[in-house]
């Protein structure tokens, strides 16, 4: 118990390190909410072109449906790309030696460095929600809270899991240098394309849409807008899987979620527990030799 | 009590044909308490070998304990029970953090508990000379200051064992001068046991109860610098400036060996002998008979000495 009390607190040691760094570059606050506004304007003014008819299941605000999109898309931002530029830092820093030479567990660090990251992009979620209800004709409902709240929470574990899986891939797969394909292919090409951030995944050619069965992104954006959008339906199936089992679309996205999370979380956290050791084998542990 | 007990350390990097074995099974055994000095020169195993030690590499292989820790089976156990300072005092300190805030962050790494951390962090800010830059921010700091930084992360856990690799680069005369005190205090006052690589052969010769030179990943030599220099002897020089009579030379060379110098109307003999301590009286006593002498020099072996002869 006192064990883990020492790594809480650790946390919350790196997270006040990572935020008096973050804040004590001023620009940084601004070029922030500067960045959250133009981004959803542009789904605003796209919003005026598209019109309403690709909504479906999901009712009629497009605006509404993409910043459900956006808000997932920080999260999974934060949680799956950046615990591998963490474990870099760490490693180019010549820091990891060092935290390998205190009672903290392995994870501690990364867990920790990874605030700057947090503070960053979760407070985007709100702003996200805020400027598209003031200003871009946004609403919202809050049907299911529990399915709403657990969602959250998996979403937050899986992609997470994602995440570490893609860290370990700097020492286990020796990724020492630039982006590491994990990552990239997950967040920056399947994601990007078949998650549904930005359109719901029944427009996709029957193919992607199995391919985007595989993701947890899609069960999330799934459960979050038929949760929260006003009008959407909690009975009209959209992904492939809601057809197949016969439960309510948004139970089929939280068992999905769950099990994906239950593999991927632990799995992402074995494996960079592997490559650790695969690097004190090796002398790679830090580039201080 | 031995805080370091190793036996046959062994260490490669790389695998199959680019297999590169940098330890070839090296024997450390340092007790509590000691100042222990690791000299090599680059790329001789010095940091593999501290890295090992100190559980952050796994050996090929390697038996015994370090700080009472099997050093396979439980080196999660050292790795929470040894300190480390890092050659670069860049490593550990933050820029864009003040130096207490920088101590503060370590010390909850460290796991010091709330309410002792200010005071431990003051502490070894004062022993350190670092108390009046602990609102200045770590970038804003002299390269010397920032290694002292670097020292205090490394001393705000009293643990048994230090690990110090390069302490005092980058650091003046003066600088280097006060590290050394302190972790001179710090072994007489807490009984710390610091285990220091470095290529400042004096700074060895000054502080460290013994010394191992290390040579392509094996011992060359270990010991206190007097049974070092006992192991090389043959090598101490007494210097001998006088005023002699022509017959002197020969008479000597009877006995020892010795070469001379014609300076200035003056002869300078140089005694090659093997223990200044017993020889010295006699080679006076004859030396007298023979003139008057100005001036005599004693040239000990000095670590350097010592050292360019075992890596030779």
């Amino acid at each position: 118990m006192t064990d883990l009390f020492n790594e809480l607190r650790a946390i919350w040691a790196f997270s006040k390190r990572e935020m008096v760094i973050w804040t004590s570059y001023r620009v940084n606050i601004w070029t922030w909410i500067i960045d959250v506004f133009i981004n959803t304007s542009i789904f605003f003014l796209i919003s005026l072109l598209v019109g309403h008819h690709l909504m479906g299941a999901y009712g009629t605000n497009y605006v509404s449906f993409v910043v459900i999109g956006l808000s997932i898309y920080y999260i999974s931002y934060t949680n799956l790309g950046d615990p591998f530029p963490r474990v870099a830092r760490i490693y180019w820093n010549g820091t990891m030696d060092l935290y390998m030479l205190s009672p903290l567990s392995y994870f501690t660090p990364v867990i920790g460095i990874m605030f700057r990251s947090v503070i960053d992009d979760y407070p985007r979620v709100g702003l996200a929600f805020l400027f598209g209800w003031l200003f871009f004709g946004a609403n919202f409902t809050f049907r299911v809270p529990i399915y709403v709240i657990l969602g959250v929470v998996l979403i937050g574990f899986s992609t997470f899991g994602i995440g570490m899986i893609s860290a370990s891939s700097f020492y286990l797969l020796n990724f020492k240098r630039g982006s590491e394909p994990i990552s990239f292919i997950l967040q920056d090409v399947v994601i990007a394309l078949v998650g549904g951030y930005y359109y719901p995944v029944n427009v996709l050619p029957k193919y992607l849409q199995i391919l985007a069965s595989f993701i947890p992104h899609t069960y999330a954006l799934d459960l979050f807008r038929r949760a929260l959008l006003p009008g959407a339906s909690l009975i009209q199936p959209v992904l492939p899987l809601q057809y197949v089992l016969s439960f309510s679309p948004i139970v089929v996205d939280t068992l999905i979620l769950t099990l994906q999370t239950v593999v991927l979380f632990p799995l992402g956290f074995y494996l960079y527990y592997l490559g650790i050791q695969k690097a004190r084998k090796e002398g790679t542990l830090t580039r201080w030799q | 009590m031995a805080v370091i007990e190793l036996r046959g350390i062994k260490k490669s990097y790389g695998k199959r044909k680019k297999k590169l074995e940098v330890l070839h099974g090296i024997d450390v055994h340092v007790e509590k308490g000691e100042i222990f000095g690791l000299l090599g020169k680059n790329g001789a195993g010095k940091t593999t070998l501290i890295k090992v030690m100190a559980g952050l590499l796994i050996p090929d292989s390697a038996k015994g304990k370090v700080v009472g820790y099997d050093v396979i089976k439980e080196s999660e156990k050292i790795r929470a029970s040894v300190s480390l300072v890092a050659p670069t005092a860049d490593i550990g300190v933050d820029p864009v953090l003040t130096v207490k805030q920088n101590l503060l962050f370590w010390a909850t790494v460290y796991g010091i508990p709330p309410k002792n951390a200010g005071d431990v962090v003051a502490e070894v800010m004062e022993a350190l000379d670092l108390a009046k830059f602990k609102d200045a921010w770590a970038m804003e700091i002299s390269a010397g200051t920032r290694q002292r930084l670097a020292i205090a992360r490394a001393l705000l856990v009293k643990h048994d064992l230090v690990f110090l690799d390069e302490p005092t680069v980058k650091l003046d005369m003066e600088a280097a001068k006060m590290i050394r005190n302190f972790i001179v205090d710090l072994r007489n006052k807490y009984g710390i046991t610091f285990f220091m690589t470095t290529h400042l052969i004096e700074e060895a010769e000054e502080i460290c109860d013994r010394v191992m030179i290390m040579d392509n990943g094996t011992t060359r030599a270990l010991g206190t610098i007097e049974e070092l220099r006992r192991a090389f002897k043959e090598d101490e020089e007494i210097d001998i400036t006088g005023k002699f009579n022509a017959l002197i030379l020969g008479k000597l060379r009877e006995i020892w060996k010795v070469n001379a110098v014609h300076l200035d109307g003056e002869i300078q003999l140089r005694f090659y002998v093997e223990n200044v301590e017993s020889q010295l009286p006699k080679i006076i006593e004859m030396v007298k008979k023979h003139g008057e002498i100005i001036n005599i020099k004693i040239k000990r072996l000095t670590l350097n000495d010592i050292f360019e002869k075992v890596i030779q």
